[in-house]
Order: structure tokens, then sequence, then C-alpha cells
């Protein structure tokens, strides 16, 4: 959208000016560095064949940021409000349990890792087999 | 890699005034709706039009230039980095460009659905061909579009109207009798839309 980037998709590199689009299907890598201070690039993206519902990571990198920030309490509403929302989803109690043990509160974080286990055992357990190697 | 600049993909220009990239079709993208547009011969960028038919929510950036937005006849100038959301499917929207160089991206869906392509865009890819005399190829679109939505009342309609163009009376008159039984609201338009004027007087044209 603005300044100029290098992206990379799949093994192939490429430099992308202000106004150029770049479509990457699911399965396939991508990454893309700012080649000028001040380089935007817009994103949006979706399932085929499915309704749309947010995946979850943009609350959880709101709520990390605020965590950062030292404003606990108000990382911990973020994370409550979404999970209020969508109480099916399994990975916002799961984030939500890794702030809570980032921030040092075991017992929360292991209450909402229990709830994620709960919601979906396969996927947490993928989780916990990339963690362990 | 699938990359293009918004320069390269295919400028249609619409009798609006408006000139329509297709970025979804240009990619094949079937998961959102996704398409950019610059300024045509009038200065318009986006047509004056509601979502009232596909409830799409939707969300506009200038991606260069600057740009009048008029949402429910408020005007809002953005430049190029701003966006705008309209969530109100009824809502009229539309846009100028305030220079030359203007581009918006835009983008939306349906809340709760999956997205699925919209008729309009089988249907504007035929309109440079019909304004051109080129029927056959306006026909070929159409039915193209067809196939991927049978029954759909616009195509049927623009098809209609490129039959009726090329002098096939018949075919005209079967097309417009079934996009108007798909959606009998395009009978209004049927009324007085000169690329008809061939069959209108014909008993078939269909008047209820």
């Amino acid at each position: 959208m603005r300044g100029r980037a290098t992206f990379t998709v799949g093994d192939e590199q490429s430099e992308a000016p202000a106004g150029t689009l770049v479509f990457v299907p699911a399965e396939v890598f991508r990454t893309a560095v700012a080649e000028e201070d001040g380089t935007l690039v817009f994103v949006v993206g979706a399932t085929v064949g499915e309704a749309f519902a947010g995946g979850g990571w943009d609350t959880f990198a709101v709520a990390d940021g605020l965590r950062q920030a030292g404003r606990v309490d108000e990382s911990r509403a973020v994370m409550r409000k979404e999970m209020e929302a969508r109480p099916e989803s399994w990975a916002l109690p799961y984030n939500a349990a890794c702030l809570e043990a980032l921030s040092g509160n075991a017992d929360e974080a292991l209450a909402l890792l229990r709830r994620a286990l709960e919601l979906d055992q396969t996927e947490i357990h993928k989780y916990f087999q990339e963690l362990l190697g | 890699m699938n990359l293009a600049h918004v320069d390269g993909l295919d400028a249609i220009e619409l009798p609006e005034g408006f000139v329509w990239r297709p970025v979804r079709r240009y990619f094949g993208i079937q998961a959102f709706g996704v398409n950019a547009y610059t300024p045509g011969a009038s200065g318009r960028v986006v047509e004056e039009h509601t979502e009232d038919s596909l409830g799409h929510e939707e969300i506009y950036l200038v991606l260069r230039g600057r740009v009048r937005f008029t949402i429910d006849g408020d005007e809002h100038d953005l430049s190029a980095g701003q966006l705008v959301f309209v969530r109100d499917p009824s809502l009229r929207r539309g846009a100028v460009a305030l220079s030359d160089d203007a581009a918006v991206l835009a983008t939306g869906g349906k809340p709760g659905r999956p997205h699925e392509i919209s008729a309009w865009e089988y249907s504007f890819p035929a309109v440079p061909h019909l304004q051109a005399g080129r029927y056959e190829e306006a026909k070929r679109l159409l039915l193209e579009g067809l196939e991927a939505k049978p029954g759909d009342g616009a195509i049927l309609y623009n098809l209609a109207c490129a039959e009726a163009l090329a002098g096939e009376q018949d075919e005209a008159l079967g097309h417009l009798a079934s996009a108007v039984a798909a959606d009998p609201h395009l009978l209004e338009t049927a009324r007085t839309d000169e690329d008809l004027a061939s069959i209108r007087d014909d008993p078939r044209f269909p008047h209820k």
C-alpha cells in the first residue's frame, strides 16, 4: 500500500512497490520485509467455503501488547471479552493461558489450559508436541 | 508468484464512468471478494450503490491519490492509506476521485456466510463488449456466468440484452422471461431499457 517490500512466497522472492497485490494459497509459506521506512501492507483473507470467523490471533496480539506494557488487567479483559463472544474457540483460552503464564499466574493459566483441552484435545496436543519436539 | 500491480490488471470501464480492476477474478480468489477501482471518464471511482441485494459489509482502502466518498449523504475526503468501513448494507455509498492517480481497493462479505462470487462479476466484463457491438463475446461471457450461477436474474437479463441487440429476438424474449421470473424487479428496468427496444413491442414481452 505504501513504500516497498520484498515478499517471499514459497521459494520465490519478489519486489513489491506500492500498489502491488500478492495472492497466497493457504498452505504456502509467506513473509515480507520492508525495503523503505513507512512501508505499509494491507492484508485480507478467509477460508474457502466457510463463513468468516476471526482467528483470534489479532485479539491475542492486542492483549499481549497490553501485557507487555504492564497493563495486565486490561490484557485479561480483552481476552475475556473475546472468550465470552466465542466460547467454542479452543485457541482463545489457550492463548489466554499463555498470557497468564507469562504474567506469572500459574493457577489461572492451568485452568485456562484445561478449558482449551476440553474444547479441542487434538489441537492442544499438536501444540504440545511442537513444544516438546 | 501470484503477484500483480493494480495498474497491470484489466481495466474495464463501465457506463457509470469508473474503471473496474478485477482483483478476485485475476487471481481466481474463492474465499473472499476483493476488487480495485480507478477513475474513468466521469471521475467516478466507486459507483453509487447500496449492498441491499447482497447484504455485504464493505471496507474501502484508498491505495493512492485522493478520493471523496459520499456515504448516506455525508462526504468524506480520504487520502492514500485511509480506510472507510460501511457496515450497513442499506447505506448508499459512492466515491469520486479528487486526483487523477486515485485508486481504491474494496473488499466485503456477508456476515456469517461463506463467500459467494457475486453475479455482477460475471455481467460487468460483458458490458464493454455490448457497448462495442461485440455481442458474441458478450454472450459467451454471460453464458459462462450462467454456468457458475444458474438461473441468476441479472445475468439472464444481460444475456437477453445482448441477444436483443444481436437481433436474436426469440432467444432474447426467452431469457428476459426467465430473468423476470427470477427477479420481478427487473421488469421495471426492462420497460425503459434501450437495449431491449427491438423486442419491446413483441406480444411475448413480459408486462407483469
